[in-house]
């Protein structure tokens, strides 16, 4: 680095996955806008930084204006886990500005801002809501526009010399009539609600922060009693550092069933994801519960990502017994609107909370259910994304996918993932002897060689148990095999 | 109620009992409500500290009708000033207890909207101030 350059030191912002969009922190010094209709989560996200940013060192003043009443402010905010009542005081200055803002002079707003800060000297200023600076400006001046555009100037250059963080939080509707405070700021945060039939979806984007290598794109995030948490996009756990990817080791996973690892050429290599492709019935979540039941028996962790309406009925009760163990540990899918993204942050936290080697997704079909309308037409998008962050974890993962049992064609899976998975095993219903059965095959084990039986299989309070080859039959794959003549 | 609000009341009711003329007592009680006014302003802004001790007023005004009248009637913008002047109309000891009611009623009503703890903290400055000796505990005295 050119020595001549200044450091710009980067803030941790204390919002889970925040500083990731932003490319490693908050740039110390800058002068931030965040931006978005009533109820997006400007508020809290504000707080939420100040409470992780504050300390006596670095004291914080957070202004309230006309508009946010302070009182509900304060009764609000202290429903969530960050707000920090000792640091009140102590290392945060709360002030409202609500009387100099009712008179409609910015030059009052502003001499009292810089009174507070000149006394307090804050490395932190927060000013909320700024969007009714603007408008009460608007009352008392005909050159409203310019008298603002001076107000954001002059106080972006006093705030930056006094060496502030500044964040001006407003709800900054029409982007044209706020034009001057987007031009003028380092950073401009937004944050959206997408709406799409009944499902509503928050989404934070940077737009603008200045020196810094951010994430483009919308981000969604969730607000919970722990206040935001931000869920990056899953290429970023590959992209950060090549040499961070945990490389897939030697070895294979033992599948648990008789007979599968020697049709798979020795089992499921480690690092590999395996697709389970089948009709409704055909025990695919059998199979994937077999693989974390044969982890756990050689003291592997598994994670599983359930997708079912109703997960006590239908889950495997060997899964069941593997949580209560705590051998395999659940995501909660139970959220509504999810997006691929927050999975993708969840199994990541668990899998390396927990050390993890086998992940689990059962199923494709009810995860599409899951995510929220918006994110459903880029799902096989997410979905290669997903893999592919899961995968640099080092674990295996086993994903079952729910297959309509067309006798016409041979496909595996709805969403194409087939290709972006190394390995897949597909299931069939056949009807033989006027019986209904069921047959499996390994399709594919990348660069292992593998059986390319067909073998029927039976299932029972045991599990899946390989059968036979049907030596003797035919057309296994149109569903109706005939006897081979002779 | 909060140890501030326990303390001065104690003060005032002690100084009634000694005999302190009414308006002694008044002057008492409107140089606490200046005091949590002026540690309050700042953070929920005049008009927040405004409404929630006119609330209380009216709470308190229930079972002492004369105290919402002298609202009614009142003149002067400062709703510190009127209380003293009502204050001092009345004996020094029903003075005394009726302050303490108000301000029971308005630590009430900021625990009840902001939490105990953080009503306490926020009424900090005025308690060090109290504490540090002042006219409330001369007339105590």
């Amino acid at each position: 680095m050119n020595e001549t350059q200044p450091i710009i030191k980067l803030l941790a912002t204390g919002v889970p996955g925040f500083d990731e969009i932003l490319g490693g922190g908050l740039p110390e010094y800058s002068f931030n806008l965040v931006a978005g209709a009533p109820g997006s989560g400007k508020t809290t996200l504000a707080h939420q930084m100040m409470f992780a940013l504050a300390t006596p060192q670095r004291p914080a003043i957070y202004f309230t204006v006309l508009g946010e009443p302070p009182l509900k402010m304060l009764r609000y905010q202290q429903q969530f886990k960050f707000f920090d009542l000792d640091k009140l005081n102590r290392c945060i200055r709360l002030v409202s500005l609500a009387e100099e803002t009712a008179s409609g002079d910015l030059d009052k707003v502003l001499a009292r801002i810089m009174q507070e800060v000149e006394t307090h000297k804050p490395g932190l200023v927060f000013v909320d809501s700024f969007r009714s600076v603007a408008l009460a400006n608007r009352q008392h001046h005909l050159d409203a526009f310019e008298s603002l555009q001076a107000f954001v100037q002059n106080l972006g250059v006093m705030l930056t010399g006094w060496q502030a963080t500044t964040f001006l939080v407003g709800e900054y509707i029409d982007e044209k009539d706020s034009s001057p405070i987007f031009t003028i700021a380092d950073g401009v945060i937004w944050m959206h609600q997408s709406q799409q039939d009944n499902s509503v979806v928050r989404k934070i984007e940077i737009t603008k922060m200045r020196g810094q290598a951010t994430r483009a794109g919308l981000h969604t995030f969730r607000m919970g009693i722990e206040g935001l948490k931000v869920f990056p996009p899953a290429q970023f756990y590959g992209a950060v550092d090549e040499a961070e990817i945990a490389l897939p080791s030697r070895g294979y996973h033992k599948m648990g069933i008789p007979g599968l690892d020697k049709m798979m050429g020795g089992g499921l290599p480690r690092g590999y994801s395996l697709l389970v492709a089948g009709p409704s019935g055909s025990g695919k979540s059998i199979l994937a519960a077999a693989f974390l039941a044969e982890g756990a028996r050689s003291g592997e962790k598994g994670v599983i990502a359930a997708f079912e309406t109703r997960p006590k009925l239908s889950r495997a009760r060997l899964v069941a017994d593997l949580i209560e163990r705590g051998a395999v540990s659940v995501i909660d899918t139970r959220a509504t609107d999810l997006s691929v993204d927050e999975v993708t942050t969840l199994l990541i936290e668990e899998i390396r909370r927990t050390k993890a080697t086998r992940v689990v997704i059962d199923s494709l079909s009810g995860f599409e259910l899951a995510v929220a309308p918006t994110f459903r037409s880029d799902f096989r998008e997410s979905l290669a994304r997903l893999v592919a962050a899961l995968l640099t974890t080092g674990a295996s993962v086993v994903m079952t996918s729910e297959l309509e049992d067309r006798y016409i064609d041979l496909r595996f899976s709805p969403y194409g993932t087939a290709f972006l998975t190394d390995a897949i095993i597909v299931q069939r219903y056949i009807e033989v002897g006027s019986r209904f059965q069921r047959m499996l095959a390994v399709v594919k084990v990348r660069a292992n060689h593998h059986s390319n039986e067909l073998r029927l299989f039976h299932i029972d309070n045991d599990g899946i148990h390989l059968g036979e080859m049907l030596v003797e039959q035919e057309g296994l794959l149109g569903g109706s095999p005939s006897r081979r003549r002779a | 109620m909060d140890s501030f609000a326990v303390g001065s009341q104690a003060a005032l009711l002690q100084s009634a009992s000694k005999g302190a003329p009414p308006r002694r007592i008044a002057d008492s009680a409107e140089a606490i409500w200046i005091r949590i006014d002026s540690a309050l302003t700042p953070i929920i802004g005049a008009r927040g500290v405004n409404a929630l001790f006119k609330r209380s007023v009216s709470v308190v005004g229930e079972h002492h009708p004369w105290m919402q009248t002298a609202y009614a009637v009142a003149r002067n913008p400062s709703v510190f000033t009127v209380l003293g002047a009502t204050l001092a109309q009345q004996s020094a000891s029903s003075a005394a207890a009726v302050n303490g009611e108000l301000l029971e009623a308005f630590f009430e009503l900021l625990a009840n909207l902001i939490g105990r703890p953080l009503t306490e903290r926020l009424l900090q400055p005025a308690l060090e101030k109290f504490s540090n000796g002042d006219d409330v505990q001369d007339v105590a005295r």
